[in-house]
């Protein structure tokens, strides 16, 4: 039994846009049908059900799963496979982690608090951010038990009450903040998006990548279980 | 053949929970088992906790409160980090202690249908700057819970904070700051029987912070809450270990069926080590769901179990170690061990 998220809680989602994997899907068909889907590691956190189940109805013919997710994918046995070939494995540019497909996972956190700080006010564990000037700071219910990397602290950016913002301070196991400027309009129960589609204007995954030292597989493939998948 | 694995050593859990819970006495020892207790599973650690020294549990939110008393646990159990669509009702129900941080959270609360008083646990904001109502918010919200208990709609239990372990002057503030919050409760008719502030860091090092109750959390599954002293000079001892076997092995490379999806944490790679046979070997790469050592010039077998990190009495790194090579702290390496690994739990 775990304490997974759930509708009766805080809302913690990452959001699979399988319409934008079977747009990508399409394009790497058309160059070259060949080539083995990477779906391991829960498709690097996107849910390998709904993702094996989009590619082969995309026409992709072989899906590579992790061995211990065999039982968990309900797709043609013949199209999976658990161990390498010399086919070409396919990952980052299926899943839009590169910078010429759409990112399919947009990672959305719940804002649960927000509150007034004057300028000078010390932030989360170590005080490792002061703010600059009086400021509106917003807590985010989503942390590193969740994957988010405690390296992304004073590093990365949110997307909050629509503008993009600095995450400020140390990342904590559930929570971290982003300080919002002293002029906007966030509230409680708002969207945080970590990262997503740089269309909608949000951060992308592959820059959280680098900014806390791993790929952007990884990043998503480290995405925790109190984290719904929601298809779309 | 063994399999990959997390082990979890609940007799050194109890030898923590024990320890700990020694030092604050009489303050009591409140266990947290959030974020599914650190990575190591939140029922078995949860009445481990209970059989060893802590009478409550901190658990973070609602869903997992609800998960413990399933478990047919009857401790109080405490849960603060709520949203708008939280289930307080719920919570309510099945006897759930809320901490409260802002007047919408209280409103809900009231609002909620329920047979009985909820149980609230008043925040005040000490200079985190997280949850908890701010000084300027803090008499409205007082007064509000004070009004709501009039109504018997809710009982105050406790007023808590939580502190920032930036340096003992911070903290030191801090708890000014909260005595200072606890002066104007009274003032406004709200003296609860209970005040709560310490964490490990806190509880360890600063009795003054003890209060009623310390919320004991990293420090319990034997990682120290300090950069300047390591869990085992405090006495502790760790709970988890992350091991396989070799799976392969091809040219001194012996290849391990754990990876990054395992919570393998991928910027410690280049330093990080990992034991066979009591022996240390460097990590070559991490793969998502593998990973290979140098094992060149070595007697290692195929089946040998491999150990990423344990409790550090056989060669092998601890958590504290991986975190210094990961350039983090220990409670990410744990609380990032997925729940793909079989959690075994032994003792």
């Amino acid at each position: 039994m775990t304490d997974r998220g759930s509708a009766a809680g805080l809302r913690r989602t990452a959001s699979i846009d399988l319409d934008a994997l079977r747009a990508n899907l399409s394009s790497l068909l058309d160059h070259d049908d060949s080539f083995v889907l990477d779906a391991r590691a829960d498709a690097y956190g996107h849910g390998a059900a709904a993702v094996v189940a989009t590619a082969l109805d995309a026409g992709v013919t072989t899906v590579r799963i992790s061995p211990n997710q065999a039982s968990l994918v309900s797709a043609r046995r013949s199209a999976l496979m658990t161990v390498p070939s010399r086919r070409r494995l396919v990952a980052g540019e299926a899943y839009g982690l590169d910078a010429s497909h759409t990112p399919v996972m947009t990672l959305v956190g719940e804002v649960i608090s927000v509150k007034p700080a004057e300028a000078g006010a010390g932030v989360s564990y170590g005080y490792s951010y002061h703010t600059e000037a009086d400021t509106i700071l917003a807590l985010v219910a989503l942390g590193y038990a969740d994957g988010v990397p405690r390296l992304a602290s004073n590093r990365a950016t949110v997307q909050v009450g629509g503008a993009l913002h600095p995450l400020v301070g140390r990342v904590a196991m559930d929570q971290f903040v982003v300080d919002c400027g002293s002029s906007s309009a966030v509230a409680v129960g708002d969207e945080a998006v970590l990262f997503g589609d740089a269309a909608a204007g949000h951060p992308l995954a592959t820059d959280w990548a680098a900014q806390t030292g791993r790929s952007p597989l990884e990043l998503t493939a480290g995405i925790g279980s109190r984290v719904l998948r929601v298809s779309r | 053949m063994s399999e990959p694995r997390l082990e979890v050593d609940l007799e050194a859990f109890r030898h923590n929970v024990r320890l700990l819970s020694e030092l604050v006495a009489p303050a009591r020892t409140m266990l947290a088992v959030k974020a599914n207790a650190y990575g190591h599973g939140l029922v078995p650690l949860a009445k481990a906790a209970l059989e060893s020294g802590a009478d409550s549990l901190a658990v973070l939110e609602v869903p997992a409160a609800l998960a413990v008393r399933r478990a047919g646990i009857t401790a109080q159990v405490f849960a603060w980090l709520h949203g708008p669509e939280t289930d307080f009702v719920s919570a309510i129900e099945f006897d759930v202690d809320l901490g409260v941080s802002a007047l919408w959270q209280l409103e809900l609360i009231v609002a909620a249908p329920k047979g009985k008083p909820a149980r609230i646990h008043l925040k005040v904001d000490t200079g985190l700057h997280r949850n908890g109502a701010s000084p300027a918010e803090w008499p409205a919200l007082v007064s509000a819970a004070v009004a709501a208990e009039h109504e018997g709609s809710v009982v105050v239990e406790a007023l808590w904070s939580h502190l920032a372990d930036a340096s003992p002057e911070d903290d030191a503030e801090a708890l000014a700051r909260f005595h200072e919050a606890v002066a104007v409760a009274a003032a406004l008719g709200c003296r609860p029987p209970l005040l709560h502030l310490a964490a490990s860091s806190a509880g360890i090092r600063e009795p003054e912070a003890r209060l009623g109750l310390v919320r004991f959390g990293i420090a319990a599954y034997g990682i120290s809450p300090f950069d300047d002293q390591s869990g085992a000079r405090l006495g502790l001892r760790p709970v988890m270990a992350m091991r396989a076997p070799v799976s392969s092995l091809l040219d001194g490379v012996a290849t391990v069926g754990l990876g990054s999806a395992d919570g393998i944490q991928v910027p410690a790679i280049g330093k990080a080590q990992v034991a066979i046979r009591g022996r240390r070997y460097p990590i070559l790469a991490l793969d998502v769901d593998t990973l290979t050592v140098d094992v060149a010039h070595s007697n290692i077998a195929v089946g040998d179990d491999v150990t990423i990190f344990g409790p550090g009495d056989a060669g092998e790194a601890t958590a504290e170690e991986w975190a210094a090579w990961g350039e983090t702290i220990g409670d990410e390496i744990v609380a990032r061990a997925s729940e793909r690994l079989p959690r075994v739990y032994l003792g």
